[in-house]
């Protein structure tokens, strides 16, 4: 299948991996409630990467559709800019059930992940994943 | 846990329902009777009157008894309800899996078929109520 | 609406916008109460335990979306089964515009709006609201 066409991951760099500001007004400057926040969407990233394996080993295009919109959601609503975007695009994909885009996109996303996880490792050190 | 003297019979089909009341006239003339003609006015007529024993007829257009059952199942696993509904679920399925799998469910205390067996039903009562 | 009367119900299945969103509610009124569901099927029964009179409700949830949450309140309202009106304030990730209308025209919907969540847009419509 030809996946010239495909997205890589440039086309998602221009987007901010978590924008702090945003995030510090989400919570009303709160640190604590920030901290308590991205350790919970964190969390929650991991658990969905894992559901969402497997969803799309059994091509569950529903299950999938849901859980990529509400992956979009909870990372806008945070700030984290790229994982929201890509998220939208697996969501599009999903919409679509087209199997290699979800596939090709979710490689994306798991490196998103994981810089995600680095860049507020770096920026809140106290942060105690 | 106070429930009140009524019975709630959920059915789409007029005629079947009228059916319903008519054996419930006869074999509780204490209860109070309420119908429900949809899935969703059978919800609501659940949480309003909290009845003792609820009818459920499970094949329905739009939202079926599944419906009802996933509600109802729901709130007593997360402890959010304030009476205990006992449903009586009427089904015209007649796969052996399909209905081990409805009587398993909560919420559920006898699972009948379609046509129902009023002299079973009649027998039932005097169990449930 | 009074402030000592105010009782809020969050459905939304994401644990993280739950928790922003009981954190600015609780700040906003601290005397509230606020009550929290998953999923619309939890939704629904904390609507009929505890009649809350703001509902901020989730559309796209797994297991029961938003849909069933409205389609029950519109057909209790209807048949006379429900009397008093809740406000309900959609947010939604939705972003297919027609989609988006037809919520709005929905029974009890009071404003829908966009995820992320603009919270000052939230605290509008509550100060209007609340006395």
């Amino acid at each position: 299948m030809d996946d010239v066409n495909f997205p890589n991951i440039d086309n998602f760099d221009s987007a901010q991996i978590l924008d702090m500001n945003k995030a510090l007004k989400r919570v009303s400057y709160k640190k604590e409630l920030l901290n308590r926040v991205l350790n919970i969407f964190r969390n929650n990233l991991l658990e969905k990467q894992k559901i969402i394996e497997s969803g799309l080993k059994n091509k569950k295009w529903q299950d999938l559709r849901v859980i990529s919109h509400g992956i979009k959601g909870s990372s806008w609503t945070i700030g984290a800019q790229q994982l929201g975007n890509v998220a939208f695009s697996l969501e599009k994909a999903a919409d679509n059930e087209d199997y290699q885009l979800y596939n090709h996109l979710f490689q994306i996303f798991k490196i998103c992940i994981e810089s995600f996880i680095e860049f507020v490792e770096m920026k809140i050190p106290d942060i105690n994943f | 846990m106070n429930h009140s003297k009524n019975l709630l019979i959920i059915e789409d089909e007029p005629i079947t329902r009228a059916m319903y009341i008519n054996f419930f006239q006869k074999i509780t003339p204490d209860y109070q009777l309420f119908e429900a003609s949809n899935a969703l006015e059978g919800l609501c007529m659940s949480f309003e009157k909290r009845p003792q024993l609820i009818l459920l007829d499970m094949i329905m257009p739009e939202y079926s008894g599944k419906f009802v059952l996933d509600v109802m199942e729901e709130g007593l696993s997360k402890n959010l309800l304030s009476f205990t509904p006992k449903i009586i679920v009427v089904t015209s399925i007649d796969n052996a899996n399909e209905l081990m799998e409805l009587t398993k469910r909560l919420a559920v205390v006898s699972v009948m078929p379609k046509p129902l067996p009023f002299e079973t039903l009649e027998e039932l009562l005097k169990l449930h109520l | 609406m009074k402030k000592n009367m105010l009782r809020f119900l969050i459905i939304e299945d994401d644990e993280m916008i739950r928790i922003i969103h009981k954190e600015f509610l609780e700040e906003l009124f601290p005397e509230c109460e606020i009550l929290e569901a998953e999923n619309a099927a939890q939704g629904i029964c904390l609507y009929f335990e505890c009649r809350p009179n703001v509902i901020l409700l989730d559309m796209m949830m797994p297991l029961m979306g938003g849909e069933s949450f409205l389609d029950i309140l519109e057909e209790g309202y209807s048949k006379n089964i429900l009397k008093d009106k809740p406000k309900i304030v959609v947010i939604t990730a939705i972003k297919d515009v027609k989609e988006l209308m037809s919520i709005g025209k929905r029974f009890a919907v009071e404003a829908v709006i966009s995820k992320p969540l603009v919270q000052s847009q939230l605290k509008a419509l509550l100060d209007d609201w609340v006395e």
